[in-house]
């Protein structure tokens, strides 16, 4: 019998169609190969998922991925991560939570889940105590993410146990609709919700008491107290944790990168009003924390009267803010309707990134004339209009009238419109883009909206501006970090790919080993207090027995990173599809960088392209790269 | 010739200055560090410790010093009328 340590060294499989829970042993040669988390989601979706299977069919695979650190004393563990195949991009899909579900499903006695099929009727799964019982859920169903919680809660009879679920928009099957955990933790973007609904799944409730090993306990032990010594010094935390991730309002708007009105510009003068700073003045009853996190970033706020009156609940984000708020341009009783946007997002299951971009795209559209009232059932789409702004969400959520259309993604619903709507529906992929803009950020960002394989996104693999926005080297000078870091607008000559491959690979180890992002940025100038490479290893090594250096850890985040790139790639995607929107290339309009527009983007990919060993003209990863990282079977599969 | 630059505060340069942003106008030939050093003098001893030493010509860790958008290290560089300069804290993702 193996003893494991870190791990559990178990995944539970659940066919829903058959009815049938079975425990299977974890493979010990996985681990230092894929790590965890979604390396080994990778694995398995590569591995058992056909090409081109349909995302809301039961043949897509729901995997619920925990890494070796999630539920340990590690700091920032509190870490659940879900892998399947996109139904708004068909491509790979990777979304993370915090809170404490993961941890939940480790002390339950699982590393992963792996759902398959479709139940005949509404289920939700109850895992605990090393089991898995199939609970019908046809009275949750139609029922809000919140509500769902408190009465499954009550059902089992557990009152700590952790739930992640769905609400209506997922039911509706929302391109975009989210899997909640803990009330108000998102596992947010490309569709999550949609593929719980396709299968009948409502919720997964889990609990129990299995502790989590160390191999070397002292070693550990010391290892965790030295991080968690150094997480205390967090360069960031005084921001990130004083004023929530909302604190970056002010910040990001003086610098001139705060996305506004669709991408049309990145400078809002109305920016104070929806800050962290007013948040904490008017509107903040006290902060939260997920697992084993030392940073604290949540928000847990309301608005205790008025009309856009709010229950306290978890947020809002600087994500949900921006997009949804400023976005939108929302100048009156800022604030308040945004905090009530998040509420109803939370409730009905819906990423609040790609909620805000696609109304902000439709009042675009009504702008331009390209939709009319004739198609938004009278309503007229316009700025500035928080009541309006609501209604749309609860609409989209129903998929009721133009909300039908809305629900399928601003992709979608831009070839739909037609008539030029293409030219400012602002995805990639099929990805909404998020409030991170590459014109006024970071060209990092460039790449990264490019080539990341779930779509357009600011924190997958990496946060792209922990480079050259805030010159950050996180610890990576070892690995060849080109430093100093050149000019946040400088596009190609300046080693920029070699770079982003660095980052990518250090926040690919973030996904796989379970923990926050947040944790990976520092600066050598600033005391490197953040979890470097070096670190993760010595955290790896002493808590599960298997050795390995930074270096190879590294690696076998090179390994994980590509096998995603060929999961895409067997679907179909290519160097064609790591295509910018236009709106990213055209100049930013008013503030401190209007003017600034992505100008060379196939220069910016050919050289990231290099950097990564993969084919110039297709964006396939070359038979030299994959043999190199073990993937011979990979490359013979792909015929390459 | 009278220039006017666009100043952008946040976090601890809000606090102290009490603004988001202010036009100031100066005279040609400004350099950077003469803007800072004004504001060091108007602001008083707290915006010296904070944010930027005049005498060392340096900004205190974890400020950024932004002249339209870009990180600038060189503080003798010469203004040209509408910049932006952002005094900011050091932002993370998020």
């Amino acid at each position: 019998m193996v003893e494991w340590h870190g791990y559990k060294g178990k995944i539970l499989r659940v066919n829903l169609t058959k009815k049938e829970v079975k425990v299977e042993e974890l493979k010990k040669d996985w681990c230092k190969l894929y790590i965890g988390q979604s390396g080994f989601g990778a694995k398995i979706l590569w591995e058992e998922m056909q090409p081109k299977t349909d995302p809301l069919s039961p043949d897509n695979m729901l995997i619920s991925s925990t890494g070796p650190f999630t539920g340990t004393l590690i700091p920032g563990s509190g870490s659940i991560s879900y892998q399947f195949k996109s139904p708004a991009t068909e491509a790979w899909a990777e979304t993370r939570s915090g809170g404490s579900f993961g941890p939940k499903l480790k002390f339950a006695g699982f590393d992963l889940i792996v759902v398959t099929g479709k139940a005949e009727k509404p289920v939700y799964l109850w895992v605990h105590d090393g089991t898995c019982e199939i609970k019908n859920a046809e009275q949750l169903w139609g029922k809000t993410v919140h509500e769902t919680t408190d009465r499954i809660l009550r059902e089992i009879g557990q009152p700590e146990a952790s739930v992640a679920c769905i609400g209506p928009a997922g039911e509706k099957l929302v391109k975009f609709a989210a899997i909640m955990n803990d009330y108000d933790r998102a596992a947010g973007r490309t569709g999550g919700g949609a593929v719980f609904a396709s299968k009948n799944l409502k919720a997964i409730a889990a609990s129990g008491e299995e502790g989590i090993e160390a191999a070397d306990p002292d070693k550990f032990y010391e290892a965790v107290m030295e991080a968690s010594e150094t997480m205390r010094k967090y360069f960031f935390q005084e921001l990130i944790g004083g004023l929530g991730t909302i604190g970056l309002v002010n910040a990001l708007n003086a610098a001139g990168t705060l996305p506004t009105k669709n991408f049309a510009t990145c400078f809002f003068p109305a920016a104070d009003t929806v800050s962290g700073e007013t948040l904490a003045e008017k509107y903040l009853i006290k902060r939260r924390a997920c697992f084993g996190c030392t940073i604290g970033c949540g928000r847990y706020a309301w608005v205790p009267f008025g009309r856009f009156m709010t229950p306290p609940h978890e947020g809002p984000e600087y994500e949900t803010t921006d997009m949804i708020g400023i976005q939108s341009l929302l100048e009156k009783e800022n604030l308040e309707a945004i905090i009530r946007a998040n509420y109803l997002c939370n409730n009905y299951g819906l990423d609040t990134i790609s909620t805000g971009n696609v109304i902000a795209f439709a009042t675009e559209a009504f702008e331009k004339g390209v939709i009319t009232e004739k198609d938004t059932d009278g309503l007229k789409l316009e700025w500035n209009n928080p009541n309006l702004l609501l209604t749309l969400i609860g609409k989209i959520a129903k998929r009721e009238g133009v909300g039908n259309l809305l629900a399928e993604g601003v992709k979608r619903a831009a070839e739909k419109i037609g008539k030029g709507a293409d030219k400012f529906a602002v995805h990639v992929k099929g990805l909404e883009v998020p409030a991170h803009d590459p014109r006024g950020e970071s060209r990092s960002f460039a790449i990264q909206y490019a080539v990341e394989p779930r779509g357009a996104c600011h924190m997958h693999p990496n946060w792209a501006g922990a480079y050259d926005f805030v010159p950050l080297d996180n610890g990576l000078k070892p690995h060849g970090l080109p430093w100093p870091p050149p000019d946040k607008f400088a596009e190609t000559g300046v080693k920029r790919g070699v770079a982003y491959k660095l980052l990518a690979l250090h926040g690919e180890l973030a996904e796989m080993l379970g923990i926050c992002r947040f944790y990976l940025w520092g600066g050598e100038d600033f005391g490197l207090t953040c979890l470097t490479p070096k670190r993760l290893a010595t955290l790896y090594s002493t808590l599960t027995g298997f050795k390995m250096d930074e270096f190879e850890l590294m690696k076998a985040a090179e390994r994980v990173w590509n096998l995603k790139r060929c999961f895409n790639v067997r679907e179909g995607l290519t160097r064609k599809d790591d295509k910018l929107p236009k709106r990213l290339l055209e100049p930013i309009m008013t503030g401190p960088t209007k003017g600034q527009a992505v100008k060379d983007p196939d220069g910016i990919l050919d050289e990231y392209y290099e950097a990564s060993g993969w084919d110039k003209n297709t964006g396939i990863p070359t038979r030299r790269k994959l043999e190199e990282l073990g993937l011979k079977d990979v490359a013979d599969k792909l015929k390459l | 010739m009278e220039m006017k630059v666009i100043l952008k505060y946040a976090g601890i340069v809000h606090e102290i200055t009490g603004k988001l942003s202010e036009e100031i106008e100066l005279g040609a030939e400004t350099s950077l560090s003469d803007i800072l050093r004004r504001l060091a003098l108007q602001y008083g001893l707290r915006f010296k410790e904070h944010v930027f030493d005049y005498k060392a010509n340096k900004p205190a860790p974890q400020i950024l010093i932004l002249l339209n958008g870009k990180i600038i290290q060189d503080y003798d560089r010469k203004i040209n009328d509408g910049d932006f300069v952002s005094i900011m804290p050091m932002v993370s993702g998020g």
